[in-house]
């Protein structure tokens, strides 16, 4: 996927699911879903948000309950990259079967703030902060995990194996 | 440098001769498990157009979360599941039949040394018989299903020793709280848990299977025990497959040693509102039960660390005014073992079948002093669907015993659940059923 750039959202530990994505918004379409991402810790996100911007958690990115479509919601927002100091495994796993990179990068809340322009090379694990030049790594993926993140997913990955290509559309609901 | 429990299942399943924690693996799966999220699994199969799966006899589905279907929409999903089932050609499809934890290691699915899924948090339930079970995702569940790999990072290992012995009155459970209360909610992040020592070693399989299910909600990915003569006799009459046990090396790296004095231990209450705060049961003291639900697929089973550790014929005594679930059991109880018997939460009806102790200690207090008896009932002597006795002889099912009082007006059983599954009955269900109208998501 080469280097992400893009701006800095920060958010605090223990993000949950719920915030990324409320269950009341499940049964719904995701873009009437995505509207709402995050809204209750930072209401401007999902109006404002930018292809490419980086999302910088805390600790326990992403805990709570199993659901995929929360990844998914920010992938469909546009979001280039989530970074956190560590992630609740399940969203891990999940950003990754939905082709969202994810990098575990402790100490990134020290290195950006608000709105810095963050240069995010996934394949490298490296972060560099364009404001204040400061550089950081992270926890490197395998080749096989940033394989499935470069495809799009394992869903693409799945299609690309028993091709059937036509009419495959990205999921239009959250609740697959 | 030796290998973990952990270690030597993946790298076998991955072909490798060792692997160490940090590494990426993809490994091949045992067996695969869905429950009702295997309608969504479905929709990502169907528009990858694939048209087999990689090996149905591997895969395992049970309906159980949302049983009997409680909306229009929960049936409609279950009459695509069907329809999946019959499409790929699953041949172990279970509905009606009872928890699907249950059902896969009554079934003998769940073999020692074999990495197995399930699109459920709580697969890490499998630990318990030394089989490395863990929870993953629709889409992942999808790749699973048709291509029979998934990668890994191989993880840490924290090392749980049981010591002492545990006192009468006492559960398993009552230690893996102990542990979320002492070390946190995120002891385990990531990670998995080897539980040994002589406390572990004593354990039936149904109190191993408490605390290997409860693991994740220490962070845990896998929550092992090794598997010893218990699981041997057991899988006996019902493993599938050959097996290996898997013992870990006793030179194993392992990210932390934690020893837990079980001998100090009393009954411990997971408060609101997180799994970590958690008080022995003397700082809690006395708080009137409003709800009380005993069939979670954490312990809902007859004895061990089971439905009240009463046994099939004890009883239990909530105050008034509790409304009672049991999810049932279906599977019956094995002669001589006490790891038979399903009951899990249905997520649909009763209350989150993650969270079933802290149920307990739910809503505000009622008065003291009063009481209502729960006897728990063969199924004979239980009202049928028509509100008349009868049904088929099945242990471990409660029923109330005359009206309770619930906010100050009378209501007759504010909602029982009896059974799960195919043993599901209602009593007197004035008032709705569950008295919790919580629904929850099945994972």
């Amino acid at each position: 996927m080469g280097v992400v750039r893009g701006r800095a959202w920060r958010f605090g530990d223990d993000v949950n699911t719920d915030m990324i994505v409320a269950g009341k918004y499940l049964a719904g379409r995701i873009e009437d879903a995505m509207m709402h991402s995050l809204e209750a810790v930072n209401p401007d996100f999902a109006k404002s948000v930018r292809a490419g911007d980086v999302v910088v958690g805390g600790r326990n990115f992403g805990c709570g309950s199993a659901r995929e479509a929360a990844p998914a919601v920010l992938k469909a927002l546009g979001v280039g990259v989530v970074v956190a100091e560590s992630f609740a495994r399940i969203f891990f796993r999940n950003a990754i079967a939905v082709g969202l990179g994810v990098l575990s990068c402790p100490g990134i809340g020290e290195c950006a703030e608000e709105g810095d322009v963050l240069e995010v090379d996934l394949e490298r694990a490296r972060i560099v902060n364009v404001r204040t030049g400061m550089e950081v790594g992270g926890q490197p993926l395998a080749d096989e995990v940033l394989k499935i993140i470069n495809k799009g997913g394992l869903a693409e990955l799945l299609i690309a194996a028993f091709g059937q290509q036509a009419g495959v559309a990205a999921e239009s609901r959250c609740s697959a | 440098m030796g290998m973990t429990t952990v270690e030597k299942i993946l790298a076998s399943a991955s072909g490798r001769s060792a692997v160490k924690a940090g590494e990426y693996v993809t490994a091949a799966i045992g067996v695969a498990m869905t429950q009702e999220s295997m309608k969504g699994i479905y929709g990502v199969l169907k528009k990858a157009g694939v048209q087999r799966l990689w090996n149905p006899e591997r895969v395992v589905t049970v309906l159980d979360h949302y049983v009997p279907a409680p909306s229009i929409q929960a049936a409609e999903n279950f009459r695509l599941i069907r329809r999946a089932i019959e499409e790929y050609g699953i041949p172990h499809a279970y509905e009606n039949a009872g928890i699907c934890h249950q059902i896969l290691v009554e079934k003998g699915f769940v073999l020692p040394g074999e990495v197995i899924v399930g699109s459920d948090s709580h697969t890490v339930t499998y630990g318990a018989l030394g089989a490395a079970g863990t929870g993953i995702g629709i889409t992942e569940m999808a790749y699973v299903l048709a291509k029979g790999t998934l990668w890994f990072r191989v993880p840490e290992t924290v090392k749980i020793r049981l010591n002492g012995t545990l006192g009468d009155g006492m559960s398993s459970k009552d230690i893996l709280l102990f542990i979320a209360g002492t070390y946190g909610s995120e002891v385990a992040q990531y990670q998995a848990i080897e539980f040994c020592g002589p406390v572990a070693r004593a354990m039936t399989l149904a109190s191993r299977m408490a605390m290997s299910n409860m693991s994740v909600e220490i962070g845990a990915k896998f929550g092992f025990f090794e598997a010893d003569e218990k699981t041997t006799e057991y899988l006996e009459s019902r493993a599938r497959r050959p097996y290996r046990l898997v013992v870990p090396d006793g030179d194993a790296a392992y990210a932390r040693d934690i020893a837990v004095d079980c001998c100090a231990l009393e009954p411990q209450v997971a408060c609101p509102h997180t799994i970590a705060n958690v008080k022995p049961v003397s700082e809690v003291r006395d708080v009137p039960i409003d709800q009380a639900f005993l069939g979670s697929c954490t312990n809902g089973r007859l004895g061990g660390s089971g439905v009240g550790g009463t046994g099939p014929q004890g009883t239990i005594r909530p105050p008034e005014g509790a409304a009672l679930g049991v999810a049932g059991v279906v599977g019956g109880l094995p002669a001589g073992h006490e790891a038979g018997g399903a009951g899990d939460a249905p997520g649909g009806w009763g209350d989150d079948p993650q969270r079933g102790l802290r149920a307990v200690l739910r809503g505000a207090p009622r008065g003291p002093g009063a009481r209502g008896t729960l006897h728990l009932l063969r199924q004979s002597e239980l009202p049928g669907p028509d509100g008349q006795s009868g049904g088929r002889d099945l242990p471990g099912v409660a029923a109330n015993r005359g009206g309770v009082r619930r906010g100050g007006e009378d209501r007759r059983s504010a909602g029982i659940f009896l059974g799960a599954g195919g043993a599901t009955r209602w009593a007197l269900c004035e008032g709705g059923p569950g008295g919790s109208g919580t629904t929850s998501t099945p994972t």
